[in-house]
């Protein structure tokens, strides 16, 4: 197994730290460096020769900031050094003269705040819909910042030898790293070399951050000529990494008599963060599944990106959709109510497009499947009876209990496109296999392995097609120099691209082993960009890589059934029921694990206090046990996979982040009577639902 | 400065040792940096997440929150022991494989906590691996795969010696 980051430490190597702002938001007047011992450098943003700024993905970070400090434990200057403890002391004689400003508290996203970026969706006509509505339902959802939690923190190794930069770096995208930080030391990308080290498992935090660390570790190796090792403490790493963005999504919803939908007006807010992204994924994802899974013809979606002062926001998975399927699924929970409908009849109904004959398959089947898998139906009726018996939360002995059903989509938008963009700009996504002697097969990428089991699904495709013992079947070890790019490690992508690459090397493979001895070696790579043809007009910015499995979306229903605590409100999950559609199934174990692991994980952002914004340094932001679910936590958890034939393998891992929140919201507000339109759901967010 | 080292010794994975070091520092440090032994792993540093999770005279504790100067006449043994000593060769049948764990950074804490559980009690029900687990936080939530296997593992182990109980 590769050493994690915090295991490397390559003789003579010296310490490094990042001196950081102490202020949320002001503007430097002086920073006074103190006097280095022999042996101490020092790195500001004078001393950066290329650009300062690193971009990826529509994101922007400065590498330090020069005069304008945006948010509390911005990187001003570094320092490195052989002794840890006289670089703390060096950290604590920096002096800085400021004139600091006082940031906005936020209350909600939708006041007159400054716009990064505006996106307007609609089709039909939606004012005429309103104005013959019978009733309009409206509702306002808020989604919290997320935090990664990745269990090892983000550093890098960086050792700069008079002609080559060597990286170990902890990071999800070597490829892109190598670029960023070339560009940002002005040398050509063939100079840097990036060996990546093993990651623990991060939901797309190793991306962006991961570049702004190697860069820093890269500054100070290349101003000291020595290996340098740059890691975060745990603080540090909860302060300043980017975090998932918090939305403030409002619907309104126009319905007929009958309680039918005839039109949707969205309007999201997304918290930009003190460096908005101008051209940001999350939100086009945000807007184009502002109405979840459902179809409808009248539709009005506006997505807006507002700047704040919160530390900077980066990717995350399932960010964006996430949060526009917990409203737009709890939202209709409250239609639900007004059609006197069941949560199934309702959503059954409404997967069906008006004029058209019948909804998708796959998402009546999971929706069907689902159903008769958690005798969600039964449970629904008994709790709704107990709940229409029990006039206020707090009377009565009956158990608080309620159950919740959700129906979620992931299709392209879920693919990222813009870090397939990322990588039209390298123009390559490419895997080499080396048939050895013995049987032994050899797989060279530089996608990393992260906990995802991506190696693992590498190695078992490719040992099935080629009919290998898995055991002689390697992943070599990601190093620039050996492997080609493939392009950001992101599992709905590995699917989508990868496999489909690794089978594309597969069988020339199969076919060069009738005449060749081995060695034998095969390389694919996919073309460059180009427009997907059912895409492209349709929404101005839809892409599609040649190979990719764009068409088709992967459905998951999921139900979730909870208990409160009638004193603290505190809620536990009794059990967690997904049925998924997402096309070859053809490692049953590796995606169960997977989507195990998702599940627990998306309970805990649940359920947990999560991430909140330390006001000085020396706060902690959070604890652990805040983040992730212990193992005494456990709820019942019962996956089933729906194999569709004729299709190929689809992404599957945001699946669990589109729903269960909803489902568990929609189970807390069943057992409480009370409209629960946030997460995460804690007891203190319950009683002040109960309050107002 | 002299005057703020201390020297102790202690036992180190069935080695006597003898340690020269400032009395607040941290065991996972001491492991890590004087002794090489990285199996131990520093993951929230604040005796939350049990990444760092050691045997001290047979019970897991969190070595980010031991200071050196508790370690005087102290057994310890590190992730690095339970995996090589021949006194936990039984203990290691226990254990889960490796290819349960997932990215791998909570395994060797994880390893720890159901070595002091299987220490105590060599055939844990689920609930007591649970609880053994409890300190322990995996980022790939993969709780449930570890506990099937110690409870495989275990019941493997039952049957194997009632076969043996049998065919003496």
């Amino acid at each position: 197994m590769q050493p994690f980051i915090h295991d490397i430490a390559p003789k003579r190597s010296l310490r490094a730290t990042v001196f950081r702002s102490p202020l949320r938001k002001g503007t430097l007047t002086a920073v006074r460096k103190p006097a280095l011992p022999r042996g101490y450098f020092c790195v500001g943003h004078r001393d950066i020769p290329g650009p300062s700024v690193l971009t990826y993905s529509g994101y922007s970070l400065p590498i330090l900031a020069k005069s304008r400090v945006r948010y509390l434990g911005e990187p001003l200057l570094l320092f490195c050094g052989p002794n840890p403890e006289v670089l703390a002391k060096i950290s604590t004689e920096v002096e800085l003269s400021f004139k600091e400003e006082s940031p906005i508290e936020y209350k909600d996203l939708s006041g007159p705040y400054q716009e990064a970026q505006i996106i307007n969706l609609a089709h039909g006509d939606v004012d005429l819909a309103f104005s013959l509505a019978e009733q309009i339902v409206e509702g306002e959802y808020r989604t919290a910042r997320q935090e990664h939690y990745s269990p090892d923190t983000q550093g890098a190794v960086a050792d700069w030898d008079g002609r080559t930069l060597t990286i170990h770096a902890a990071t999800q995208d070597p490829f892109g790293l190598q670029s960023a930080v070339a560009r940002c030391l002005n040398l050509p990308p063939r100079k840097v070399r990036v060996v990546a080290a093993a990651i623990g498992n991060t939901t797309e935090g190793k991306l962006l951050y991961s570049f702004l660390v190697a860069a820093q570790a890269s500054l100070l190796a290349y101003a000291a000529k020595k290996p340098v090792v740059l890691v975060y403490d745990r603080e540090e790493d909860l302060l300043c990494s980017p975090k998932g963005p918090q939305f403030f999504i409002r619907h309104q919803t126009a319905l007929d008599q009958e309680g039918g939908t005839m039109a949707v007006r969205v309007q999201i807010f997304m918290d930009g963060g003190c460096y908005p992204p101008k051209n940001s994924e999350a939100l086009y994802r945000a807007v184009h599944s502002a109405w979840g899974a459902y179809q409808i013809q009248n539709l009005e979606v506006t997505g807006r990106t507002v700047a704040t002062d919160f530390p900077p926001i980066g990717p995350f998975r399932a960010s964006g959709v996430a949060q526009a399927v917990f409203a737009a699924e709890l939202h209709s929970s409250r239609l639900e109510e007004v059609a006197q409908l069941d949560s199934y009849s309702w959503k059954r109904e409404n997967l069906v497009e008006k004029g058209r004959r019948e909804a998708p398959a796959s998402a009546l089947e999971v929706l069907e499947e689902v159903t008769g898998l958690s005798d969600f139906i039964r449970k629904y009726s008994a709790y709704s009876a107990v709940k229409k018996r029990r006039r206020t939360i707090d009377q009565g002995t009956y158990p608080l209990r309620g159950i919740g059903l959700s129906v979620a989509r992931q299709d392209e938008d879920g693919q990222w496109a813009d870090l397939h963009g990322t990588e039209a700009a390298r123009n390559s996504c490419a895997i080499k296999l080396v048939l050895e002697k013995g049987r032994r097969l050899r797989i060279y990428t530089s996608l990393v392995d992260s906990g995802m089991g991506i190696h693992a699904m590498l190695i078992h495709r490719a040992a099935e097609l080629l009919e290998l013992d898995p055991g002689k079947v390697t992943v070599q070890t990601v190093d620039t120099l050996e492997v080609p790019d493939t392009g950001p490690t992101i599992l709905s992508r590995v699917v989508a691209v990868g496999l489909p690459l690794l089978e594309q090397c597969c069988r020339v493979l199969q076919r060069k082993r009738r005449d060749e001895t081995p060695p034998i070696e095969v390389r694919r790579s996919l073309p460059a960009y180009r427009p997907h043809p059912a895409k492209t007009g349709q929404a101005g910015r839809r892409r599609g890589r040649a190979g990719e499995a764009v068409a088709e979306p992967s459905w998951a229903a999921t139900v979730v059934e909870v208990e409160l605590d009638p004193v603290t409100f505190q809620s536990t999950c009794r059990g967690v029921w997904m049925v998924i559609e997402t096309g070859t199934v053809w490692n049953r174990t590796i995606m169960l694990g997977v989507l195990e692991g998702e599940i627990i994980r998306c309970l805990g952002s649940i359920r947990l206090p999560g991430y909140t914004a330390p006001s000085a340094i020396g706060i902690p932001a959070c604890s652990h046990s805040d983040l992730v679910p212990a193992a005494i936590e456990l709820p019942e958890i019962q996956i089933h996979l729906v194999e569709s034939q004729g299709s190929d393998m689809k992404g599957f891992e945001h699946l669990p982040y589109l729903g269960i929140p909803a489902a568990y919201a929609a189970a807390v507000s069943q057992a409480t009577g009370l409209y629960v339109d946030q997460v995460p759901i804690t007891g203190e967010v319950i009683q002040q639902c109960l309050e107002t | 400065m002299p005057g703020n080292v201390i020297k102790l010794r202690f036992t180190l994975n069935e080695r006597p040792v003898l340690l020269q070091c400032h009395p607040g520092s941290r065991l996972l440090d001491v492991l890590r940096n004087d002794f090489g032994l990285k199996g131990t792993r520093e993951g929230c540093a604040r005796g939350e997440c049990g990444a760092c999770l050691v045997l001290m005279n047979g019970v897991a504790v969190n070595s980010c929150l031991v200071p050196v100067f508790a370690l005087s006449d102290a057994e310890i043994v590190t992730i690095e022991g339970i995996l090589s000593l021949k006194s936990f060769a039984d203990i290691r049948k226990g254990l889960p494989e490796g290819d349960v764990y997932r990215c791998g950074f909570c395994s060797s804490g994880m390893q720890v906590a159901l070595a002091a559980l299987l220490l105590t009690d060599p055939e844990p029900r689920e609930q007591e691996i649970r609880r053994s687990l409890s300190g322990n936080l995996c980022a790939c939530g993969n709780y449930r795969g570890v506990v099937r296997s110690v409870i495989e593992r275990s019941s493997r182990k039952r049957r194997y010696g009632r076969r043996r109980i049998e065919r003496s």
